[in-house]
């Protein structure tokens, strides 16, 4: 089996809040996983440790065969992120984001391939932070496409997003799930997760619960008619 | 490299674009500039020094303040709180080039205020500019490293934008009107001439006209180097133990 992510015990407290606590999970080459869990449970926690964006106190990570601590460069030319905050400078324009993100890649996508994809043109020159919730994602999503990376990380990607805008974002993201691409999220929306990821990660209090295909977390309660969202109440919310 | 090429260009651009940034940077010097032309060019200052020699470096120090705590203080805080350090931090983009293109706007922004001055006072006043632009070049880019350094406590301090503000505005009135940089300090009574001794300002302001007027390398200018230098020190000390990019 041919891994792209293996994390192996980590453990991540701020200050005496331990945010992870002992995760190990290994991630396959194009599969779409779905991390679930209340808020505050660690996802995030778990995601940034990922990206790179959080050292873990304890445990290691290995992104794409490298650990992530000693190859952080060359892990960021391969993977693309989005954070749940559009987290972009205040006054700059879709067009100036893209520009200044693909000048920070060796290997950049084609530009215009993914404006287009993203139907991002009509919106180029206007600034981000005036553009709708959607907009503002796709914008990031665009970004998190620039260098046309192997592993994309989607942190709460729809959350926000009315259910016209939360379809067409899921609509973008499938057509690079299509090209073989990994995708990691990070949602609250169990239809989506149901519907979008090969696996679920359910994560509670720092501890990672359960990690298994949809179907299989739903037959685990034994109700024929269960879905997914009953999954989270039992093992994300409950005792 | 051309990242970095880049997102300096890119910080430049945007810095245009904050309209608080060129209120305090181009246009409350300048008008102040002109104003205080208007009503006082014809007195003299400390030292004997006219209305132009005092007020240039003054002006120009105003600008450096300005700089440091909104254009460079307070908008990485407001960068910081919008998550966008933490976005670049998961780019191949690293930490020094991000510092390293606020710096470079910093200096930019300080040179333009300061060029501007200059153009104000040799073609609205016809006065004759310094003859000693190397002492001055050198002086305005050691205050100006200085008070970058401030800037950076500042936004070490404070983790929200608001507090970032407050700071930078209960700064502006000592650092405005007791460092000498706007009102003589001879015109305050004794108690408030002494309390000029700690605002950093003063000695830029004082290392500014040195520089201006040709006394940089003299031992008169020794003392307002050296309590800069300590600031220097001191704030880098800090700024190192307490700054962060991200949250």
């Amino acid at each position: 089996m041919s891994y792209v992510i293996e994390i192996n015990n980590i453990e991540k407290s701020y200050g005496k809040v331990k945010a992870v606590d002992g995760i190990s999970l290994q991630v396959k080459r194009g599969e779409v996983l779905g991390i679930i869990g209340a808020n505050g449970a660690g996802k995030s926690t778990t995601l940034e440790i990922m990206m790179g964006l959080r050292k873990p106190d304890t445990g290691t990570v290995t992104v794409l065969g490298m650990d992530i601590t000693n190859s952080s460069d060359q892990i960021k030319q391969r993977i693309g992120i989005q954070l749940q905050q559009t987290a972009l400078y205040d006054r700059i324009k879709v067009k100036e984001a893209l520009e200044l993100f693909s000048s920070y890649y060796e290997k950049k996508r084609d530009v215009n391939e993914i404006i287009e994809t993203l139907g991002l043109r009509p919106y180029l020159n206007k600034f981000v932070k005036n553009l709708s919730g959607g907009w503002q994602q796709r914008t990031s999503l665009a970004l998190a496409l620039i260098n046309d990376p192997d592993i994309i990380f989607l942190d709460e990607p729809t959350t926000g997003l009315d259910p016209q805008a939360r379809l067409e974002l899921w609509g973008c993201i499938n057509r690079y799930r299509a090209e073989g691409k990994t995708i990691i999220l990070s949602t609250h929306y169990m239809d989506e997760a149901q519907k979008h990821c090969d696996r679920i990660a359910i994560i509670k209090k720092g501890k990672l619960i359960s990690c298994d295909v949809p179907k299989s977390l739903i037959h685990s309660l034994g109700n024929d008619n269960a879905t997914l969202e009953d999954v989270y109440l039992q093992y994300a919310v409950g005792n | 490299m051309q990242s970095i090429l880049t997102h300096t260009k890119m910080e430049m651009k945007l810095f245009f674009r904050e309209t608080l940034a060129l209120l305090f940077t181009f246009i409350v010097p300048a008008v102040s500039f002109v104003v205080f032309a208007i009503m006082f060019q014809g007195s003299s200052y400390d030292g004997g020094l006219d209305y132009f020699q005092a007020y240039i470096p003054s002006m120009i120090a105003i600008i450096i303040f300005t700089t440091a705590f909104f254009s460079m203080g307070l908008q990485i805080v407001i960068d910081r709180e919008k998550g966008v350090y933490k976005r670049l931090k998961g780019t191949p983009l690293n930490q020094r080039a991000i510092f390293t293109a606020t710096i470079i706007k910093g200096f930019f922004a300080i040179y333009i205020g300061a060029i501007e001055i200059l153009l104000i006072a040799k073609f609205g006043f016809s006065t004759n500019l310094t003859s000693h632009a190397f002492q001055f070049f050198l002086a305005l880019t050691f205050c100006s490293v200085t008070f970058f350094s401030i800037g950076f406590i500042v936004s070490s301090l404070a983790k929200r934008m608001n507090t970032a503000l407050g700071i930078a505005m209960i700064a502006m009135y000592p650092m405005m009107f007791l460092s000498g940089a706007t009102i003589p300090l001879e015109a305050f009574p004794e108690i408030l001439q002494n309390v000029s001794y700690i605002v950093p300002l003063t000695y830029v302001v004082n290392v500014l006209r040195d520089g201006w007027n040709g006394t940089l390398f003299t031992a008169d200018a020794l003392v307002d180097i050296g309590i800069l230098t300590g600031v220097l020190i001191v704030s880098a000390i800090i700024g190192m133990k307490y700054f962060k990019w991200t949250d």
